[in-house]
């Protein structure tokens, strides 16, 4: 093809692309935006070009990690607990029911002693459920007992390409202890500042395996305000959503003990893993909730792998605290959490990447806890 | 400069002040004037009315305090459209968006359509199944007119690296409409 044909079909293409239509501008836009502003939200915009990166293309990042630990610290919600909760029940083995499809669905090679390893961690007392052996490698249950009701702020930080700096604001985390339809459960609620405006906001699980009981989220920049609730059982979910848009649906699902997403991972999953020199293993996270949370749970699930490398000391602003440094990686990128050897609290938490031409590297650090007295 | 045109320019730059210190009527003033632009380019870029929206909030909610690094003898329009062009490839990058949804939700649209729909349906689902790179360095260069070593500098990657990923773009858009 000669240059001049090259530029006649260039030229056809962009006129028929002129003729598609863009949707139209949300008519709330505007006041959305005010909205946001007037709660003092910020956004820091890349006003430069970014530098010339040293390959093209790259592997892509621990994208979900990276997202998801910056989804956690732009959360704000206040958890509306219970409100319009559809009015069915949640089968008291639903905990159990996970259990068992997780051993249903996990391969054979799965269960010999090694492999198992993996297996348990990843779904936090599976193996034991499916009837497994405690050898050397005895199976890590999920203690909750580990987790200490209170408040948890974190504080967060985003850098890209090295350059363009992010500081958001404090988050907040608040881990109760509860009774969920008679099922010993454990609450956690996220508040912070509002950036995506669309985010979970709590999340309740039973108290003897981090299964998922009951979801509800807030989304405050929509106008109607959006509530999204969701139950689980131990075959499908279901969710209804009410606002800008009225629905409902049930989604099949197999929900597995271990489950979690992953800002909820931090405190209801995480200060239960028994961390020993030399730990590792894996855990399922869901990605990052985005606007089109309905599909939320027909998503992949992520895996994070994990093994303590170290034992540190770290200073944040709530203190020093004495460590197990555990890294998070897989062949797209890594992590980095300090988690203290006494709280079980994620005290740091450095995820870096690169995803095509762009590095990310997002701090996240606790800023404050307050224990519950009781 | 047309006396309008002037008169234009000088409003704008009152308006760019007075947002860049924090007035919200000033803030609305440019949401007005360039709002649907901004939507309009991340809509292009992305194939997707949610991330277009979700840019569109970035760029504005982020804007009085960017304006301290705009220039202000400089062209806005041209300044807010680049940063248009860097939030949507931040936003797509970080959220490593799934094009099966927007397929889908092209797809979904009504079924009985003239031949005239039928094409623009074509181009459109072709877009959508473009590699996001490809499809931006496509956009960039042949609807938004950059040159490639704009592109290239915005994308950070080198000059010779935007050419080849607009040419492959050309070259797959061509083969996903059947060479039409």
């Amino acid at each position: 093809m000669n240059t001049s044909e090259e530029e006649l079909r260039v030229r056809a293409l962009r006129d028929a692309i002129e003729t598609l239509e863009t949707p139209p501008l949300r008519d709330d836009s505007l006041s959305r935006i005010s909205a946001r502003r007037a709660r003092g939200e910020r956004i820091a915009l890349v006003v430069a070009d970014a530098a010339v990166a040293g390959r093209a293309g790259g592997r892509g990042v621990v994208a979900v990690l990276v997202a998801a630990v910056a989804a956690l610290v732009i959360a704000a919600i206040v958890m509306r607990r219970g409100a319009g909760a559809p009015a069915t029940s949640i089968s008291d083995g639903v905990a159990l029911a996970a259990v068992d499809s997780a051993c249903a669905n996990a391969p054979t090679t799965m269960r010999d002693s090694s492999a198992l390893r993996h297996l348990m961690i990843s779904a936090f007392g599976v193996p034991a459920a499916c009837g497994a052996e405690p050898g050397q490698d005895a199976p890590i249950a999920f203690d909750a007992s580990q987790i200490r009701p209170g408040t948890f702020s974190y504080s967060s930080l985003s850098i890209t390409d090295g350059v363009f700096t992010s500081r958001h604001g404090s988050s907040a985390i608040t881990v109760s202890r509860m009774t969920w339809k008679g099922v010993p459960a454990l609450l956690a609620v996220r508040d912070g500042p509002l950036i995506t405006g669309v985010h979970l906001d709590s999340l309740v699980v039973s108290a003897d395996g981090p299964t998922a009981l009951y979801w509800a989220s807030t989304y405050y920049t929509q106008h109607p305000r959006g509530v999204i609730h969701a139950e689980f059982d131990s075959t499908s979910i279901r969710i209804a959503r009410t606002g800008r848009i009225d629905t409902a649906a049930t989604i099949p699902f197999r929900m597995k003990s271990g489950q979690l997403p992953f800002g909820f991972a931090l405190p209801l999953a995480i200060p239960a893993l028994p961390l020993t020199p030399g730990w590792h293993g894996t855990v399922e996270i869901a990605p990052p909730i985005d606007p089109r949370a309905y599909k939320y749970f027909l998503r992949p699930w992520e895996t994070m792998r994990l093994r303590v490398v170290g034992r540190e000391t770290v200073r944040v602003a709530a203190g020093v605290f004495d460590c197990w440094k555990v890294q998070i990686g897989d062949p797209d990128g890594e992590a980095t959490m300090w988690v203290s050897t006494s709280n079980h609290l994620v005290i740091r938490s450095i995820a870096v990447g690169r995803n095509g031409d762009t590095s990310f590297e997002d701090r996240h650090e606790l800023e404050s806890a307050i224990f519950d007295s009781h | 400069m047309p006396l309008k045109e002037e008169a234009t320019s000088l409003d704008e730059a009152a308006l760019i002040a007075h947002a860049a210190s924090g007035s919200h009527d000033a803030l609305a003033a440019l949401f007005a004037l360039h709002g649907p632009h901004v939507h309009r380019i991340a809509y292009r870029l992305t194939m997707s009315a949610d991330d277009a929206d979700d840019v569109v909030q970035d760029v504005f909610i982020g804007l009085p305090e960017a304006l301290n690094a705009f220039s202000r003898t400089g062209d806005f329009s041209a300044w807010l459209r680049r940063v248009a062009v860097r939030t949507t490839l931040m936003r797509m990058r970080a959220s490593r968006r799934r094009t099966a949804t927007a397929i889908r939700a092209v797809g979904e649209k009504d079924t009985v359509m003239s031949n005239f729909m039928l094409d623009r349906m074509a181009i459109a689902t072709a877009l959508v199944a473009l590699p996001d790179d490809l499809r931006i360095a496509f956009m960039l260069r042949d609807i938004e007119g950059y040159s490639h070593a704009e592109i290239a500098a915005m994308l950070g990657i080198r000059t010779g690296t935007a050419e080849v990923r607009v040419h492959r773009a050309r070259r797959k858009l061509r083969a996903l409409l059947g060479e039409r």
